[in-house]
């Protein structure tokens, strides 16, 4: 089993995908190492890729100023390349030296739109993560959520 | 003579089983290195880490690998890093600063590894979110007389 395959099966994201469904992503996936301050994505700058984190922290931020950090394995950065024509809404830099595997959108979106129903299974489950993201926030107000 | 005798008299057979030969060898190595691309683009891709192996093993080669101290000398720029963050902290406010500007001014005034200063000062608690995406100082780094 590839490291892409076993860290996509720990991430709740994929929790309700099947085995060959994970396969498939895993295989558009590619790893990269990443050096200690490299920016990953620019705010403004159109998404074509989004990142899974294996390894290191990065921090993402916006135009208000506002950041938070992501630091553990299965996070992702880059949640707009997901969607046809978007521009990345926040700049990600590596405060540390790490690892991420990298999913080009239009590989990605290929392939969604190749299964209608993963396409459907994966907008929900992103849809939870990050309506799950906002009430961790909420509830951890003043605490290091990461 | 014509036919097999005249192929077997010039050698015919042993020409047309070397030719053979060439032509399969050829097709075998060309099968296997196109089995093998995907290595090859990964090596590209990654050939700065490949530059970097090379040039470290030329480096040690004959030589013991020196054991890395890193640790005294790390913490020490850390904790001149740190401090000197602290010192920045100071124009912009400690409570409910915008992390990315002080990852910003530490960048304009030189301060050593200010990504990882700033993922340590994170790490330690020593800067923490506030819930809302900005960040707040807790505790002074800067040792008595230094």
């Amino acid at each position: 089993m590839t490291t892409e395959r076993k860290l996509l099966e720990s991430m709740k994201l994929f929790e309700d995908f099947k085995a060959e469904e994970i396969q498939k992503i895993a295989a558009l996936m590619r790893p990269m190492s990443i050096k200690e301050g490299e920016v990953l994505t620019k705010r403004g700058q159109p998404a074509t890729t989004c990142y899974v984190i294996v390894s290191g922290s990065f921090m993402v931020y916006f135009k208000t100023g506002q950041a938070f950090t992501l630091q553990n394995a299965g996070d992702v950065i880059g949640w707009s390349s997901l969607k046809v024509f978007a521009n990345h809404q926040g700049t990600a830099v590596a405060l540390t030296d790490g690892k991420v595997l990298s999913l080009p959108g239009t590989e990605f979106y290929r392939f969604l739109k190749s299964d209608i129903k993963v396409w459907d299974k994966l907008l929900k489950a992103v849809a939870a993560q990050r309506a799950d993201w906002f009430g961790r926030m909420a509830e951890n107000n003043g605490k290091h959520i990461h | 003579m014509y036919g097999f005798q005249a192929i077997t008299a010039n050698n015919g057979w042993a020409i047309a089983f070397v030719g053979l030969t060439i032509v399969f060898s050829g097709l075998v190595i060309l099968a296997m290195s196109i089995s093998r691309l995907h290595l090859i683009l990964q090596a590209w891709d990654n050939r700065a880490d490949l530059i970097d192996f090379i040039k470290e093993m030329k480096l040690f080669r004959g030589k013991s690998i020196p054991v890395p101290v890193p640790d005294e000398i790390h913490e020490y720029n850390l904790q001149a890093s740190m401090e000197q963050c602290e010192l920045l902290v100071d124009s912009i406010g400690r409570r409910s600063f915008k992390l990315p500007r002080l990852l910003e001014l530490a960048e304009q005034r030189g301060v050593d590894r200010p990504h990882a200063t700033i993922h340590n000062l994170l790490k330690q608690n020593i800067i923490t979110p506030d819930g809302d995406g900005f960040y707040s100082w807790t505790s002074s780094v800067i040792k008595k007389g230094s």
